[in-house]
């Protein structure tokens, strides 16, 4: 009776032991998926911020510089031709685009609704809107093979094939 | 279809996707053709008349750009077409025909001067250039952009777009003989001829303009081409920050050689507008305009309220109340309402 009592006992406490584990493993789980969401937007925030804005265009661009005043004429439509005479195609990311956001409130300097905005208007008035591309990597292939188009990635480094026009942290 | 044409124009041939991946206001582009429209569908309750559902417009553009020289801009539309009128059945007096509105090239002579032959919009004030229903602040159109002068030069503009904002954009335009592709006239008899223009606009902090316009017309009246010349005077300010917005629209004419049956030999419109966004999607406006027309003796005056929704960006909603009083013109009291949609 007694051994097998002490063998009740010492089951009951390898059970309690495994279960206290187990909601160890458990909290710790927990713990390493909340720390991975609460740092995850901060890790991409850092990523993004090791990375930079890069101005690209297509390599018949016939120029190598631009300045912030230059590139929002272009993407303001106010100039639609390159000194060459070959037609300015502004490239642009879509609407929920971190990149967009980020070149709109950085080079442009207005939220992407009013620019939105200023778009349509100008749309009606005649003028072609900035083109849209998806992804990074769909700006660098239209603007690889599109002559005169113009527009903006999140790098760190500027691709092959394409002229860098500006550059902004 | 577009590979012939792109292939003459030697154009790289690339589409934003298309069909495929359309977006509601975005329009469809295919290479450097780009096809774009909008809607609008407006219901007018007046206080003292007949109530009317109509498509107040359907509208369709096309612009392209293929070189320097050659940027072709084309818009045609379906107007104010009754879908129901107080009394009637459904759809009856539906009697309305497509027509051209826009049809012009823009030739590109250098990066600040573009030379634009053909159909355009005319440039007095900011109202008349940017008519759309979904980019405008109100369902019910000032009679001040609109009334005293041409909506639409046919002929030759010159626009100069300044490097900078502290020098305006100039615009010089002339309409020899009559207007190409004639819309139904909003005043009814009145038309405009042999239209020579100037405009000047100032804009800055991307929101900002003011505009100064000088234009010069004969007048055609019930399609009796006049002695009577117009000379005019325009000015327009519209000055935005923090989601608030205060535009204003004042034209001054006055008539050489007036018809013998014109009460007045000067016309003068005015109106004032405030509008507030409250978010992004709901704002409130309200706006005053004064307007004595040439052939009526009292003054015209017109105030109205409301609201608008834009429950996505392509789309809104406005209604509002009007209110009239003086002589009549084509505002009534009583509710307007209309629902747009860019595409």
């Amino acid at each position: 009776m007694g051994s097998g009592a002490e063998y009740q006992h010492g089951h009951c406490r390898i059970i309690i032991g495994a279960f206290l584990m187990e909601q160890g493993i458990l909290h710790m789980a927990r713990l390493t998926i909340m720390a991975f969401l609460l740092f995850l937007p901060l890790g991409m925030s850092a990523a993004l911020a090791d990375d930079k804005l890069y101005i690209i265009a297509n390599l018949d661009v016939p120029i190598n510089k631009l300045s912030k005043s230059e590139i929002n004429r272009i993407f303001l439509l106010k100039q639609t031709s390159w000194d060459n005479g070959l037609a300015i195609i502004p490239v642009n990311r879509e609407a929920s685009s971190r990149v967009r956001m980020r070149f709109s409130n950085l080079v442009l300097g207005r939220s992407p609704r009013s620019l939105s905005s200023y778009w349509n208007q100008m749309h009606f008035k005649g003028y072609m809107p900035p083109i849209i591309q998806e992804s990074d990597a769909a700006v660098i292939a239209f603007i690889q093979s599109v002559s005169g188009a113009i527009g903006y990635i999140h790098s760190n480094k500027v691709p092959d094939n394409v002229k860098k026009l500006g550059e902004f942290e | 279809m577009l590979i012939c044409p792109l292939a003459i124009l030697n154009m790289p041939a690339y589409a934003e996707g298309g069909l495929k991946n359309y977006t509601l206001g975005k329009g469809i582009r295919f290479s450097n053709i780009q096809i774009s429209g909008y809607t609008t569908i407006k219901a007018v309750i007046p206080r003292d008349g007949i109530s009317e559902l109509a498509l107040d417009d359907l509208s369709l553009y096309m612009n392209a750009r293929f070189n320097k020289f050659l940027n072709p801009f084309f818009e045609a539309e379906i107007a104010e077409a009754p879908i129901y009128v107080e009394g009637h059945n459904l759809f009856s007096g539906l009697n309305t025909k497509f027509v051209i509105e826009r049809l012009y090239n823009d030739s590109h002579l250098t990066n600040n001067v573009t030379l634009r032959l053909g159909k355009s919009l005319d440039m007095v004030g900011e109202w008349n250039s940017i008519h759309a229903g979904p980019l405008v602040p109100t369902t019910t159109r000032p009679l001040t952009s609109y009334r005293s002068f041409s909506e639409f030069v046919t002929g030759a503009s010159l626009l100069y777009i300044p490097d900078n904002e502290e020098i305006p954009s100039i615009t010089f335009y002339w309409q020899p003989g009559a207007e190409v592709f004639k819309k139904k006239s909003r005043v009814a008899g009145r038309r405009f001829r042999d239209i020579k223009g100037l405009n000047l606009s100032w804009n800055w902090g991307f929101n900002n303009l003011l505009g100064l316009s000088f234009q010069a017309a004969n007048v055609v009246n019930d399609g009796l081409v006049l002695k009577e010349n117009q000379y005019l005077l325009g000015m327009n300010i519209h000055l935005a920050k923090n989601g608030f917005h205060l535009q204003s629209e004042y034209t001054r004419t006055w008539l050489k050689n007036p018809m013998e049956s014109r009460v007045n030999t000067n016309e003068t419109g005015i109106y004032i507008q405030g509008l507030y966004d409250i978010n992004e999607k709901w704002a409130v406006f309200t706006r005053y305009e004064y307007f004595k027309d040439r052939d009526f003796i009292r003054g015209s005056h017109n105030a109205l309220a409301g609201i608008k929704y834009n429950p996505i960006s392509p789309m809104v909603w406005k209604l509002e109340y009007v209110k009239q009083w003086g002589q009549e013109l084509n505002i009534s009291t009583g509710i307007a309402a209309s629902l747009s949609v860019l595409f």
